[in-house]
């Protein structure tokens, strides 16, 4: 899992004027409303039904981990994008990510901090791989797996923020989330495009078997003799 | 194949082999429901005092988006002549904003500017995170009065006003009897007087298949174990539950078919009218036929598409040969309620049809394209799912009252016939009014209407 952008779901407000004038609050003011029956028996709450501040229950606590691990790999891959790349529009999409990760890992980090939760490895074996296989790329071939990575890496990092926000205990950690979430369908929508268009470009670089850096193994079918 | 080719694919499946030992998935309370954690008397307590901000956040989220007055058309009456239908636009504008200023914006223009009316976005549950059936207080003290059986939750209450509803209880058209018209004697239908009510009309066949459809059995929120929302031990819910002397009393609960909690939109209860000219059955898994649904609901809208949380709760899956195929044929003659002025095959009958209601069919079968998927010849369906595409004109991803704003995807169309009869709109609930799905559809489909195409198609809408 990956990115994460906006400093703090406040900051998004505040850079988002669409958002303000609103009728409807963007994400919740109020305390979070699950289902009590699935709470963790010794979550202290500051009233009745509502969990008191920064107390993580597990998907608080799997996002909070999943998110850091991912946010760090993508800035760690954008960079690795910036001179592998010999395409301008791949390298402002990195710089982008570059950026707006930089924030979210910020405001997660605080987060973190805050709720008690170990701060978990900064590159686990997963993206370590995904680097390694990524790091020997150039040119077409690297864009193209790279922004095969991104279109995964959002799409995965959509349903993690959506669980968080249908299942954390922690009220800023789901609004972290629920600010967060809407930047990630605007990248998962850039690095579609963007993929769209390389692989336009280079049609053969994208007709390739799959070099498989970048994603969940896809079953291997025999294929018939070519004759 | 040369062999550096053969070589790097070695490598490469070796690669993605790795992979997978390396990723972590999400939790598996993002697909599956979990094992409860706490007591059921420290579950109640805290819900029943969350209770009122949880009621509070919905009539707050609905007085921001809706006008939810009462304020009815003047004669116009549901089939049962029990209910006024309510009349005029109720989804508000942003401030502003008028709805020709919206019709002649691109969709792209109004992402941009955050200006889609908040009532034509997905309506959230009551409750997001909890979900499950919420039924309105009409069926709540009728069963309770009928059968000593419960259907309040202590955990939430129904959201919308009463007018906004379908009248109770609705009035039943069986397509063996068109002579006898409504069949309900103005009762609802339960297990204890369905059979004094149908001997003599139904067959023996059809009666058991009701009987079956009016026998409570254990749904997520209504059982017997510590993870029910009813206070005590509940028999369960019944098919008419929802599908109220087989039409609609607005009880709602979240889609089946969408994971994680968060994204699961709305579902208001379906009309069962007409369900002898349906082909595809369930908003969003088009089941081919109304066995299956019958069949399948058993495992969806009692224990949300989770048949492991079903297996612990109590899990009845009727026999498809025998009980699934009574239940299905007794749904099979519920039939339309009588449109005298529609001809046979759904068109208006000049002679009977006032000018404006003729006018609003010339605009539903050309300009304003809704014959396009409602085909007056087939009930006004079409059979098929469709894509309205809304999430052209907001931003995807916000988070409303914990449910997130994501795009609808293919929805199956919703017949038209007595569609007076059946409010809330959309598959979801989100448009209180007939007016308002015009204005929905005049957006979305930029149709460009004036207000006088806008009430005349209303007014054809009221005669069908």
């Amino acid at each position: 899992m990956r990115l994460l952008f906006v400093s703090s779901a406040v900051m998004l407000l505040a850079l988002t004027p669409a958002i303000a004038q609103s009728k409807e609050k963007p994400h919740s003011a109020t305390p979070p409303v699950g289902n009590r029956v699935f709470a963790a028996p010794q979550t202290k709450e500051q009233a009745r039904s509502v969990p008191a501040p920064h107390q993580a229950n597990l998907p608080d606590q799997v996002f909070v981990i999943q998110a850091t691990r991912g946010g760090a790999a993508e800035i760690e891959l954008a960079r690795l994008a910036e001179q592998n790349t010999r395409s301008d529009p791949v390298r402002n999409f990195a710089r982008q990510m570059i950026k707006d990760h930089s924030q979210a890992n910020d405001a997660l980090r605080k987060l973190t901090e805050e709720d008690g939760v170990p701060a978990p490895d900064q590159f686990d074996a997963e993206r370590r791989h995904v680097r390694e296989g990524l790091s020997g790329l150039t040119g077409p071939e690297f864009d193209i797996e790279y922004l095969r990575m991104q279109v995964q890496n959002h799409q995965r990092m959509a349903q993690l923020l959506e669980y968080e926000i249908g299942s954390g205990a922690d009220a800023q950690v789901r609004d972290f989330a629920s600010g967060a979430l809407r930047k990630v369908f605007v990248h998962l929508a850039m690095a579609r495009d963007l993929l769209d268009q390389v692989s336009r470009q280079n049609p053969q670089v994208a007709a390739a078997p799959p070099r498989k850096v970048s994603g969940m193994p896809t079953p291997q079918t025999p294929r018939p003799p070519s004759n | 194949m040369p062999r550096v080719i053969v070589g790097t694919a070695c490598a490469v499946s070796l690669l993605a082999l790795s992979w997978a030992a390396f990723s972590d998935s999400l939790p598996p309370d993002a697909s599956y429901r979990p094992l409860p954690t706490q007591p059921f008397s420290v579950v109640r307590a805290a819900d029943e005092a969350a209770k009122p901000a949880v009621m509070r956040r919905q009539a707050e989220l609905l007085q921001a988006r809706y006008d939810v007055s009462n304020r009815p058309l003047p004669d116009t009456f549901m089939s049962g002549k029990r209910k006024a239908v309510q009349g005029g636009v109720r989804v508000k504008l942003p401030q502003g904003v008028t709805w020709d200023m919206l019709a002649q914006m691109t969709p792209d223009a109004i992402a941009e500017g955050d200006l889609l009316p908040a009532g034509f976005m997905p309506l959230p549950h009551v409750k997001q995170a909890t979900g499950g059936q919420v039924f309105p207080n009409n069926q709540i003290d009728t069963i309770q009065d009928r059968e000593a059986r419960s259907l309040r939750r202590f955990d939430v209450d129904f959201d919308l006003p009463d007018h906004l509803t379908p009248e109770f209880p609705p009035p039943i058209y069986l397509t063996t009897h068109p002579e006898l018209g409504d069949v309900s004697q103005g009762s609802l239908l339960t297990i204890k007087n369905y059979y004094a009510l149908m001997v003599g009309i139904l067959t023996p066949v059809q009666i058991e298949g009701m009987r079956l459809l009016l026998t409570p059995f254990p749904q997520e929120e209504f059982n017997q174990t510590e993870d029910r929302k009813s206070a005590d031990q509940s028999l369960g819910v019944t098919c008419l539950d929802c599908h109220a002397n087989f039409h609609t009393n607005a009880a709602f609960h979240q889609t089946p078919d969408v994971r994680p909690q968060a994204a699961r939109f709305r579902l208001d209860s379906v009309s069962l009218r007409g369900l002898f000219n349906q082909r595809i059955h369930g908003s969003k898994r088009s089941l081919r036929s109304v066995e299956d649904f019958t069949q399948f609901e058993q495992r969806t809208a009692y224990f949300n598409g989770d048949h492991m949380s079903a297996q612990r709760k109590g899990a009845n899956l009727p026999d498809r040969t025998d009980q699934v195929a009574m239940m299905g044929q007794m749904q099979d003659i519920i039939d339309f309620p009588p449109a005298p002025k529609l001809d046979p095959l759904g068109r208006l009958d000049p002679a009977k049809a006032s000018e404006r209601e003729l006018a609003g069919e010339r605009l539903f079968l050309g300009r304003a394209r809704c014959a396009e998927c409602h085909v007056p010849q087939t009930s006004f369906m079409d059979n098929m799912m469709h894509d309205l595409k809304l999430e052209r004109f907001y931003q995807i991803g916000q988070t409303v009252n914990g449910l997130v704003m994501l795009p609808d995807g293919p929805i199956k169309t919703f017949t038209l016939r007595g569609i007076k009869d059946s409010p809330p709109y959309l598959h979801d609930g989100r448009l209180l009014t007939l007016a308002d799905t015009v204005e929905f559809f005049n957006l979305i489909l930029s149709l460009k209407l004036n207000q006088q195409e806008k009430d005349d198609l209303v007014a054809y809408m009221l005669a069908l």
